[in-house]
């Protein structure tokens, strides 16, 4: 019994002159509250107002999403309309500008061109072509045609405006004497992938 | 004595303002923070409903 009285002598001989002196009880009071309430501060008010704030911030990012929706199936909504009503021209750009880079129609497209301008293809080269990679949208090739001048000129101006997107690259026309004027060119051929 | 509990007293005010500071800047952060996935991001993407008109006449007039 006199053990424990002696240890509590000891902690009150600490504490007495905390306990006697009413301005260190005061500044005591406040730094143990002041120790008190960061406590709170860390440990209940930061989650419950962290919790809150994350919920709000949850219904007003579903919001946008909503509106954003909204919005989207609106123009869908149009873009058909806008669809069917272009029906024709888009099946044209289909065909101006395929998905793939279908080298067979460009061949076609060069020889039925070549047949009604009267010219004779002699070369068509192609260039190879990567079947998968988004970044490459052209088909290259090369080709040599013989015809008269006004031949070659009319299949020229008729390849650059056929309804497949072709671009003519450089053209060399060679003079053979009687044999005629060939044009030797690069032609490309343009695609797209992401459609 | 005194001086030491005063001591006490500025450490205490200060753990509070930097209590206070850090759960004002983690509510901050935490609100500016978007709860959107990336997945639902890509499907929000604006879509333009309009056709190129010029672009398809001029397609119809290379039609042989």
């Amino acid at each position: 019994m006199d053990n424990i009285k002696s240890g509590y002598q000891k902690y009150f001989a600490f504490i007495q002159p905390v306990v006697n002196d009413p301005l260190l009880r005061v500044y005591f009071s406040l730094a143990l509250s002041l120790f008190l309430i960061t406590f709170l501060v860390i440990f209940a008010l930061s989650p419950t107002v962290n919790t809150v704030l994350g919920l709000r911030k949850k219904i007003m990012d579903e919001e946008v999403i909503i509106a954003a929706l909204d919005a989207k199936i609106n123009a869908l909504v149009a873009a058909g309309e806008n669809y069917n009503q272009q029906a024709t021209p888009l099946a044209l750009l289909n065909q101006a500008l395929p998905d793939k880079p279908y080298p067979d129609g460009l061949i076609a497209n060069v020889l039925g061109t070549a047949t009604v301008s009267g010219v004779t293809v002699s070369s068509l080269q192609f260039k190879p072509v990567a079947l998968t990679g988004d970044d490459n949208t052209d088909v290259n090739f090369s080709l040599s045609v013989a015809g008269s001048q006004i031949q070659l000129r009319d299949f020229l101006v008729k390849l650059e405006n056929s309804l497949r997107y072709i671009r003519l690259g450089k053209m060399v026309v060679v003079f053979n004497g009687e044999n005629g004027p060939t044009v030797d060119g690069q032609v490309t051929g343009y695609f797209s992938r992401n459609r | 004595m005194k001086s030491k509990d005063r001591g006490w007293f500025y450490i205490a005010v200060l753990t509070l303002i930097l209590a206070v500071t850090w759960a004002v800047m983690t509510a901050w952060s935490r609100n500016k923070q978007s709860t959107i996935p990336p997945d639902i991001e890509k499907i929000m993407a604006p879509l333009n409903p309009k056709l190129d008109s010029v672009i398809l006449n001029k397609l119809q007039q290379k039609t042989p």
